[in-house]
């Protein structure tokens, strides 16, 4: 027979033993608190023990069940009567174990709906071994049709209490046992020691009184439940019960002189309070708290889905500028922050930059970065320079969101002049990076916005050369416990000038030097570069505004220089561009504004290849020409190599080309 | 904000030099269609100073020819300084501007006006 047969039944006789052994053991002890006949006992741990075998090692364990079974009750009756109870003794089990798998119970006890599930099946399958049990010993004589019911009864509770407060008790230990080494909570231990002691001692001592005071103890056992869940509410539950059933058993205090049945229905009353007082309201203890964790969890995540989806999350392509962000989560022990970087295309060639911070965490702080993100995009379209834009979100702020506080860095880098003018509310300063050096732009630095109506934002223009490359961020970036900004920023500085030139290559040096010992507070970090257009094919698309035509010839005018165009070359193309440009903004669209597609490449080295595409319904045939005497198409004819036009119902293209002389 | 073209007046010798510098597109040249008119209707001899232009297309060519145009059919034609040298230069020669106004190559050149 192979090995894997070899091991699994070598598996099932160690279970069938360590079963079999348990039962056994725990049948002798429990045999100690019989009360009929020396052999039915209000406490019966076996039936804990069958249960916790059943769930945990199958079906296939039942065998050992039924033979301890037999091997406990055969001194005790006829042989007859030892194999049915033997029978009754493991068809109970099974059959609560059944209905327990039939509702995917968990032995963990963290759901009301499984303590509840615990006591009902313990419950209806005891009754099945306390039928056939009773019955037998009625059938065998041994006990009188008058104390056919009593026994039952006794039998029925015993058996359910067995489960009932054997069986949490061991699952709770057993789900105790720590994985890995964890340094034991003394402070938790110690609680639980005492309260345990003081419940045993409560117990010890309202049992034996003659006063009926046994339901004292239940509040202990409902704050233990409370405090130390399941393995306290276990403990609690199998010490006081004990203490009490030995009481009852020995007929003390007020379980003296009292009948039978009296006795056992207080027990078995008691009892049952103790279950409900103990791993029920554990169970359902742990389910609200396990909901309130999951709560929270969710709302974090919700926080955090709430940032990420409020930040942009593709850096736009911007025709002269290299751009690269980047954002980094804190860890998630730590809240959300309010950081948040944007890039917006502005008008006239400029592109604006932001960084900036919320000062705060948590989703009221995601959900005003959102506004105040939102916010500085449309007052970036509308305002003339840096301070302006500042100035007027600081209102907006105080106005609209009183409380509010962050710090901004805004500025806009127009791409013809290579010009980066920016304005600072209270945010650490940027870093400018050229060829040969690395220092921070530290001009007009201001309160943050919100906090104060009386702030007079100041504008700094900074030259950049081409390949110059400036890096805005965040306080995350910087800030460390126990070392002082000074020395932060000056690794920065250092970091980021020795660091790779490549804009994306050197912004991630520059976050993994900075942020080696781990991630404390979100980090955003924006970084842009003047590139030079040289070998680079543009795309514009504008609407027809007569105001555009300007903006496309200002970048197409530095196209054309980083190409190699000559001043005189690139007015010319300019112009005869230009003309195209006009015809589209004029009549192209006859109603409603259109777009205007512009795309230009370098060909072979040095032709320059201009397409002005529209995709308007033109009425009139080029009538500029007509206005000024058709001088546009002679114009472009006469300054370009090539022209040519081709129109249909969904639009007209124009394509232009000149070859440059190439300079010596 | 910049304006995208920006006109000048001054007064040498009893003569009105009006400085066009910056770029005239279809967005200014209306505005500088008018300004250009009254400068020259406010002075009794003028000269246009074009050497400030940085662009030109059929929009203030258009102008030019029309302000030319006219100024030849008073039988006063119009003086424009261009350097030989300024990137606009081949722009007007396309057009056929010299045909109606009288070209110098500087502002020294052009004064005394005859």
């Amino acid at each position: 027979m192979d090995e894997r047969r070899r091991l699994r039944i070598v598996g099932l006789l160690i279970r069938l033993a360590v079963v079999g052994g348990a039962y056994y053991g725990s049948a002798r002890l429990g045999l100690e608190l019989s009360l009929v006949r020396g052999s039915v006992t209000p406490l019966w741990p076996p039936t804990a023990v069958a249960v916790i075998g059943l769930l945990a090692g199958g079906y296939g364990v039942a065998p050992a069940i039924a033979a301890a079974a037999f091997a406990v009750n055969e001194p005790m009756s006829s042989t007859a009567a030892a194999v049915a109870i033997a029978a009754g003794n493991t068809v109970a089990p099974m059959l609560t174990v059944y209905l327990l798998r039939r509702v995917g119970f968990r032995r963990q006890l963290d759901r009301l709906r499984d303590a509840l599930a615990l006591s009902a099946f313990a419950l209806i399958g005891m009754g099945v071994s306390a039928s056939i049990g009773t019955t037998a010993l009625y059938l065998s004589d041994e006990i009188s049709s008058g104390r056919y019911l009593t026994t039952w009864l006794v039998w029925w509770t015993g058996d359910a209490m067995g489960v009932l407060i054997i069986a949490p008790f061991a699952w709770s230990l057993w789900s105790l046992r720590p994985r890995r080494w964890r340094a034991p909570n003394w402070q938790r231990l110690g609680e639980g020691a005492v309260l345990l002691a003081a419940v045993g001692v409560m117990s010890y001592f309202i049992a034996r009184s003659e006063t009926p005071l046994l339901f004292l103890i239940l509040p202990m056992l409902v704050w233990i439940a409370w405090r130390l869940q399941q393995a306290g509410a276990g403990s609690a539950a199998v010490v006081c019960s004990v203490i009490v059933t030995i009481a009852a058993v020995n007929r003390e205090g007020l379980f003296g002189e009292e009948t039978l049945l009296h006795r056992m229905g207080v027990l078995q009353a008691f009892n049952t309070a103790v279950c409900l007082a103990s791993f029920v309201f554990a169970a359902a203890v742990t389910q609200r708290r396990e909901e309130g964790d999951a709560l929270f969890l969710r709302e974090h995540r919700i926080a955090e889905t709430l940032q990420r989806s409020l930040l942009p999350d593709t850096v736009p392509h911007v025709p002269g500028v290299g751009l690269h962000a980047r954002y980094i989560a804190a860890s998630s022990e730590s809240d959300i922050g309010g950081d948040w970087y944007d890039i917006v295309a502005l008008d006239r060639n400029r592109v604006a930059l932001v960084v900036g911070d919320v000062i705060g965490h948590g989703i009221s702080a995601a959900t005003a970065m959102a506004q105040l993100r939102m916010a500085l995009r449309a007052i970036a379209s509308e305002c003339e320079n840096a301070h302006d834009v500042l100035q007027r979100l600081n209102r907006l702020v105080l106005n609209l969101y009183p409380g509010v506080i962050a710090t901004v860095l805004y500025g806009e880098f127009d791409v013809v002049k290579r010009a980066f003018c920016y304005a600072n509310a209270g945010h650490p300063p940027p870093l400018l990076i050229t060829d040969h050096e690395a220092f921070f732009l530290e001009g007009g630095v201001r309160p943050p916005v919100g906090v104060s109506g009386d702030v007079d934002y100041v504008d700094t223009r900074v030259e950049l050369e081409e390949d110059d490359t400036v890096v805005l961020y965040t306080d995350g970036l910087i800030e460390q416990r126990h070392e002082p900004l000074d020395a932060r920023l000056e690794m920065l500085r250092r970091v980021a000038l020795e660091g790779p030139s490549g804009l994306e290559e050197r912004c991630d040096h520059i976050t993994s030097v900075l942020l080696d010992q781990g991630v404390t507070d979100d980090v955003a970090v924006l970084s842009f570069r003047a590139m030079s257009m040289a070998g680079e094919s543009l795309t514009l698309k504008r609407p027809t505004m007569p105001a555009t035509v300007a903006d496309v010839r200002g970048i197409l005018r530095r196209w054309l220089t980083d190409n190699g165009a000559s001043d005189r070359e690139a007015v010319e193309i300019l112009a005869a561009c230009g003309e195209a440009h006009t015809n589209v903004v004029r009549h192209a669209y006859s109603t409603t504004s259109g777009t205007v597609e512009i795309d230009a490449s370098i060909v072979d080295g040095s032709e320059v290849a201009l397409v002005v595409r529209d995709y308007g319904q033109w009425r009139i045939r080029n009538p500029a020409d007509q206005a000024v005497g058709g001088r546009g198409l002679g114009l472009m004819n006469a300054l370009m190599d090539s022209v040519d036009i081709h129109s249909n119902s969904h639009g007209t293209e124009v394509r232009m080309s000149r070859r440059l002389s190439v300079h010596g | 904000m910049d304006d995208l073209a920006v006109l000048e007046v001054e007064h040498h010798e009893g003569v009105g030099v009006l400085r066009l510098s910056g770029e005239i597109d279809v967005s200014n040249v209306d505005d500088i269609t008018g300004q250009l008119a009254s400068a020259l209707s406010g002075v009794r001899r003028g000269v246009i100073d074009l050497s400030g232009l940085q662009y030109l297309d059929s929009a203030g060519v258009g102008m030019l020819i029309t302000v030319a145009a006219e100024a030849h059919a008073r039988g006063a034609p119009l003086h424009i300084v261009l350097p030989q040298e300024a990137p606009i230069e081949r722009i007007l020669m396309i057009v056929d501007l010299p045909r109606l106004a009288v070209f110098h190559s500087s502002l020294a050149d052009a004064l005394p006006l005859p």
